[in-house]
């Protein structure tokens, strides 16, 4: 059998780097905040990171609806290489943004509500990795998955509300965008978007690939050993 | 509908006749009160009434994993949980069944739990004690639901116990939220908030559906 | 200065370890794939 090259890979690839570069020059050369100082470039990485996370973790839960409807393991593959990915977005956006905040509000942390919600669906997102990884039989791991990726993306909008009612507390600026970035952040801050969203693309497919190969060798060595309970992705 | 009503019955029979589950739970749900109790001293009466929802519904919680992590772990051991999955007739029978007979053992030990926290931190829960049943009980719906869900999964899973909180607390904090902003509201004022109690129902309908939906894909074959 | 340049560090050199990662692993696995296999990945 032949392994699989994902679909779009050298496409990706091309797209990040160029992007990369493009976003590179536009960050180096915005205009310095005149309030914040330097600092305020977190801006063009931050929240375009957690444009990231949580695209990953909504993939995660479309491509785990997928695989439940259809039964094939490539959906199976999408979904887990979205949920590692978006957990390395979403663990760089948890790390971006307390240095920012240490910066410019002097603490690291504040129970914010986007922070609290993030960090719950971060904790959602690290029990489905490690809920495949204990989970024996790759078919099964593939349907656990799904059920807790889908019953995962559910809880956004619900802890939204939960913590809106019981501690709503927020310090990030709303309607980001609307005329409230300063002449010429803006390009930036987009660049920053699309930067993110191609590294999610680029690494997803890349993942896949792994994911791909990773269950050729489990099925290989099942072949030639004639055991059972391979699991492997 | 006979499916639920066996699988209902079966788990409810052998608990009345082992009564371990349910004892544990209670036995478990007094240490986690006795420990929040030497961690943070709440103080008794009036002043502890801020504190004691919270650490009510952590008593609640934790004695919830106790018995879920239980519910399909005798059925394994049996093996019974391949006939169960083979038992011809709607998968969601058995998940409604689990669930209800999970929901009951939470009450009861919820009910217990509450008495004892009226004792230990000088609170009277007779005036309130309609309302709050109806929180504990929409709160133990909740818990139930996705934690009948979970348990099926985390049965299946090389750590068992340890996967199951893993993946129900993150899950959890919606019906939480709910259920100790309204303990909180009846403790206080003797009212349950509206915002409080929209929350735990749409909660418990979202999960419920989800939990209901997804058991079908996580009994094997 | 100090605060965005880690945080640029950071990202930036976290993504290209993982992509580093993924890269590594992908050659482990064809090599070990092309050694293993009596059908060969072509691609």
């Amino acid at each position: 059998m032949n392994v699989p090259s994902a679909p779009g890979r050298r496409l990706t690839a091309g797209l990040f780097y160029t992007v990369l570069a493009a976003w590179a020059f536009a960050v180096w050369s915005a205009p310095i905040d005149s309030v914040q100082g330097v600092i305020q470039k977190i801006l063009y990485v931050h929240p375009p990171l957690a444009f990231g996370a949580y695209l990953g973790f909504f993939c995660t839960a479309l491509f785990g609806g997928l695989y439940l409807w259809k039964g094939d393991d490539r959906w199976d593959r999408w979904s887990l290489s979205s949920a590692e990915v978006g957990v390395l977005l979403c663990t760089l956006m948890l790390l971006t943004g307390p240095i920012w905040a240490k910066g410019t509000w002097g603490k690291w942390w504040s129970w914010d509500t986007r922070l609290t919600i993030t960090l719950l669906q971060y904790l959602v997102y690290l029990a489905y990795l490690l809920l495949r990884g204990f989970t024996e039989g790759s078919e099964r791991t593939a349907r656990f998955g799904a059920v807790y990726a889908i019953a995962g993306v559910v809880l956004i909008p619900l802890n939204y509300f939960a913590i809106e009612m019981a501690a709503g507390r927020a310090i990030h600026p709303e309607n980001l965008g609307d005329g409230s970035l300063g002449a010429g952040m803006g390009m930036p801050f987009l660049l920053g978007i699309v930067v993110v969203l191609s590294a999610f693309a680029y690494l997803v497919v890349r993942r896949y690939e792994v994911a791909c190969l990773r269950d050729e060798a489990a099925r290989r060595e099942v072949e030639a050993t004639g055991s059972e309970g391979a699991w492997a992705t | 509908m006979n499916l639920l009503r066996a699988v209902l019955w079966k788990d409810l029979v052998t608990e009345w006749r082992q009564r371990d589950r349910v004892v544990a739970m209670a036995v478990f749900a007094l240490l986690v009160v006795v420990i929040l109790y030497m961690a943070a001293p709440p103080g008794i009466g009036a002043e502890s009434q801020q504190h004691v929802p919270g650490l009510l519904w952590v008593a609640f919680t934790f004695a919830s994993i106790l018995g879920l992590n239980r519910s399909f772990a005798l059925e394994l051991e049996n093996d019974a949980l391949a006939a169960l999955s083979m038992a011809s007739g709607d998968r969601g029978f058995i998940f409604l069944g689990k669930a209800i007979a999970n929901f009951v053992l939470l009450f009861g030990v919820q009910a217990f739990t509450t008495g004892a926290f009226g004792m230990a931190f000088g609170i009277d829960f007779w005036p309130i004690l309609h309302q709050f049943a109806a929180v504990a009980a929409l709160g133990a719906l909740g818990l139930s639901a996705v934690g009948t869900l979970f348990s099926a999964m985390a049965v299946r899973t090389s750590y068992r116990e340890v996967m199951l909180p893993l993946l129900m607390l993150p899950l959890m904090v919606p019906v939480l939220l709910g259920a100790v902003r309204a303990t909180e509201g009846l403790l206080l004022d003797g009212v349950i908030p509206g915002s409080a109690l929209q929350l735990l129902v749409v909660t418990n309908a979202v999960f419920g559906i989800i939990s209901y939906l997804g058991f079908e894909a996580v009994l094997d074959e | 200065m100090g605060y965005m340049i880690a945080a640029y560090v950071i990202s930036v050199g976290s993504v290209a370890a993982y992509a580093s990662y993924l890269a590594l692993e992908r050659a482990r696995l064809r090599k070990q794939l092309d050694e293993t296999g009596s059908d060969p990945s072509s691609s």
